[in-house]
């Protein structure tokens, strides 16, 4: 068995549905597709930017909270 | 070309120019079972290892992450213009010849790189090269590719160092890479920011809902000084308090003529300000526009002008009596006409005096002539005895009228100083008398008729600002206190009907402050309400529903660890499993320890054990450099050559017997032996001893290739044996 394809079977074990699981099979798509370009920074470096993108959401609508109080 | 083909043996190998390898090019059939090149150190068998390496991977070795030491290679033998490496790998499906090259142009280095593939095409992509070997360039540094840097990894103290080679060998670096990847972001670290984000707002909804409850309770404190009851602070009462204000500024703006006012009452609190602005701005015109100001204002000027005209008339009285009184001192001796008789009189006797000194004088020279002759008849005549006068022939005694003489001659000295006592008298009455006479002139004829314009200059100054002519009989003083008084009583009246009409503007004024303070009060309440219910909000839900985004990334993240970390142990489990027999049996062909009789690769942390039953124990703190060699060969071997073997069939040792005795070298070319029945076999040796044992242990041993000497310019003189 490929080892990609041993993670996905696990993945799909941890995942509490069939959302979940696409959920993460998407990021570790990222991760590989990380990992093409390098070594663990590579991958280290996609996911990062995906949680900052996420963490720059959260940023946002905060901004938008004390915009409103003003 | 397929994508992996493990049947992918050397087949055969021409190189030039490359490192050791000088002008010449050498070949070598390397399509034996195991093929040996032996030679000394610096002879070219290391640079013919390498060749094959470069061939396949260039450079791309040469990292911090693979072999370090490859980095700054000089790839390039100094003496040639350009290093080319010809490589052919046989397959089950054909020859695949790779070719690379690397020369200088124009100064600037050129490499090319292309294979032709089992169906005699050509392909200029190294991956598909590599993706048919089954390795990428880090994994065959370690795993197809045993030299000292291999044994060194495998047995490091640094345990990074050791899995990455352990990974390589076993197959799972990538791996390993992916779970380090996850493992490097720090969840915590993301809730951290988060909470601190949660925080902020936390605090902030509790400092403003604090700063609007003081504001209202400024505005009510403010408020109740304005009179303002509770009831006060509503909608209602702001709009009616607008439209009074409105209303009252009405009023002014007819009484102080400057029209209507365009200001509409607001809508609601967000419009005051404006309204506010609006007010005000016309309070400064209703002010500055209002004619009885204007009238003040021209009134104050007319005042402070007819003051400032008094005030310069007085001072050319002043100057008038000041140029009198100088004049009356200067007549204390008389008035002009006066001075001028004396000063006359004066000159008069300075004249006479001046006539008298001069007969003095005549009469002192006559007596001194007449005494220096009588002086010089002393030596022949007697002065007793009377003689005839020379002039007047009477008889005469000369020292009688000697004696006479010089009485005569000291009376007519001491008249003629009285007389010069009288003329300097004269003289000095004189001077003084004129210089009075040059100012009083000056006073008559200039100053004092100058100071006499300037005052009626001033008078005529003063009629005009009074708008009429001042006759000689008046008085300016009187026309001009009577003048001011008649200008107080008119300021006074204005100043009376202003005080009114300021009032009115005060009261608008304060009509607006208890407009604002309703304001201040209302929006402040407004503005708590809205923190109040600010975690309601469609922002705060949106802010919630991010953050559990978020959240649920980073759970994602966990578990997709979890499931990589679990998959890497398991892989690396299975495949060490696999490979534990393997191990134990090649350790135990090279090296026959009594104490431990096996070794062991711990999969948590791939550190190497030996092993005697239950007991183990660390392999680097135990074993010496030899059998530490031993038991990396065993692993090598094992990993890279046996049934978890991944990548290409062949094996490329180079100089492996490095701290073996001669027993341990023969038991290694035994399990060589062992080793060439599955994997093609190169290796390079300067050792005769660990030949000959390969040559005895090895039946299938078809070639030798012996590096006999070697050349800078030519490179290495290769025989075959």
């Amino acid at each position: 068995m490929e080892d990609r394809d041993r993670i996905l079977e696990k993945l799909k074990d941890k995942a509490s549905g069939e959302e979940e699981s696409k959920k993460m099979e998407a990021l570790l798509q990222i991760a590989y597709e990380g990992l093409e370009r390098g070594l663990s920074q590579g991958a280290e470096k996609r996911i990062r930017e995906r949680l900052e993108s996420l963490m720059r959401e959260v940023e946002k609508a905060a901004q938008a909270v004390k915009e409103r109080m003003e | 070309m397929e994508a992996f083909d493990g049947s992918l043996k050397l087949k055969e190998i021409t190189i030039k120019g490359f490192r050791g390898y000088g002008r010449k090019e050498v070949a070598f059939d390397l399509s034996s079972p195991v093929t040996l090149l032996v030679g000394n150190n610096r002879s070219g068998k290391s640079s013919t290892l390498n060749a094959i390496e470069w061939a396949i991977y260039g450079n791309k070795i040469a990292k911090k992450e693979y072999i370090e030491e490859r980095n700054r290679w000089l790839i390039r033998n100094r003496n040639c213009d350009s290093c080319q490496v010809e490589l052919a790998l046989q397959s089950e499906s054909g020859k695949i010849t790779v070719f690379r090259e690397l020369g200088t142009e124009r100064k600037r280095r050129t490499e090319n790189f292309y294979l032709v593939n089992q169906e005699g095409k050509r392909v200029d992509q190294e991956e598909t090269l590599w993706s048919a070997l089954g390795m990428e360039p880090k994994d065959f540094a370690s795993s197809a590719y045993l030299h000292q840097e291999v044994i060194r990894d495998i047995l490091t103290v640094d345990p990074r160092i050791r899995k990455s080679a352990l990974d390589r060998l076993l197959g799972v670096s990538e791996l390993r890479n992916l779970h380090e990847a996850f493992d490097k972001i720090k969840a915590k670290d993301f809730e951290k920011r988060v909470d601190k984000i949660y925080q902020e707002l936390e605090e902030r909804i509790a400092l403003r809902a604090e700063r609007y409850r003081e504001e209202m309770e400024e505005a009510i404190s403010e408020g109740k000084n304005l009179g303002l009851t509770k009831d006060d602070y509503s909608e209602s009462v702001f709009k009616d308090r607008c439209a009074s204000t409105l209303e009252r500024l009405g009023s002014l703006a007819q009484r102080s003529r400057i029209g209507e006012i365009n200001i509409s009452s607001p809508r609601d609190l967000s419009g005051f300000q404006d309204f506010s602005d609006q007010v005000k701005k016309a309070l400064v015109k209703v002010r500055s526009e209002n004619p009885q100001i204007k009238s003040q204002k021209h009134l104050i000027e007319r005042k402070t002008e007819l003051d400032a005209a008094l005030g310069e008339y007085f001072s050319a009285l002043k100057e008038i009596d000041k140029l009198r009184k100088s004049r009356e001192e200067l007549e204390k001796r008389g008035n002009l006409e006066k001075l001028r008789s004396r000063h006359q009189e004066l000159s008069r006797r300075e004249a006479e005096l001046k006539k008298e000194m001069e007969m003095k004088n005549s009469r002192i020279n006559v007596i001194n002539e007449t005494i220096a002759y009588l002086e010089r008849l002393k030596g022949d005549e007697n002065l007793q005895e009377k003689m005839a006068c020379p002039s007047c022939e009477q008889d005469i005694v000369p020292a009688q009228i000697l004696q006479l003489l010089y009485r005569r001659k000291e009376e007519t000295r001491e008249a003629l100083g009285n007389l010069d006592d009288e003329r300097a008298e004269v003289e000095a009455e004189k001077r003084e008398l004129q210089k009075i006479m040059a100012k009083l002139e000056k006073l008559e004829s200039n100053l004092l008729p100058q100071a006499e314009e300037n005052r009626d200059e001033r008078v005529r100054e003063i009629g005009q600002l009074l708008g009429r002519e001042i006759k000689k009989d008046e008085d300016p003083e009187k026309l001009v206190r009577d003048h001011v008084e008649e200008i107080d009583r008119k300021l006074e009246r204005i100043k009376n009907t202003l005080e009114r009409y300021n009032r009115d503007i005060y009261e608008v004024e304060e009509s607006l402050k208890y407009v604002h303070i309703i304001v201040r009060y209302l929006t402040a309440k407004k503005k708590s309400k809205k923190v109040e219910g600010i975690k309601k909000s469609q922002e705060w839900n949106e802010t919630n529903r991010h953050r559990d985004l978020l959240y649920a990334e980073l759970d994602h993240l966990d578990k997709v660890m979890e499931a990589v970390g679990e998959a890497l142990r398991e892989i690396s489990e299975e495949r060490l499993s696999q490979a534990r027999e393997g191990i134990i049996e090649i350790y135990r062909d090279l090296l026959e320890r009594p104490d431990f009789d096996a070794i062991e690769i711990d999969p948590r942390d791939y550190d190497v054990y030996a092993v005697k039953g239950s007991e183990r124990e660390r392999l680097i703190s135990l074993f010496n450099q030899g059998d530490m060699n031993c038991a990396a060969l065993a692993i090598f071997l094992a990993l890279a050559g046996g049934k978890t073997k991944r990548g290409p069939s062949f094996l490329i040792l180079d100089d492996p017997t490095q701290s073996l005795d001669a027993t341990q070298k023969t038991r290694l070319a035994r399990v060589l032996g062992k080793a060439a029945e599955s994997s093609q076999i190169l290796l390079a040796t300067m050792d005769e001893e660990f030949v000959e044992a390969l040559k005895r242990e090895i039946p299938k041993i078809k070639k030798v290739y012996r590096f006999v000497d070697w050349d800078p310019q030519e490179g290495p003189n290769v025989t075959q044996e």
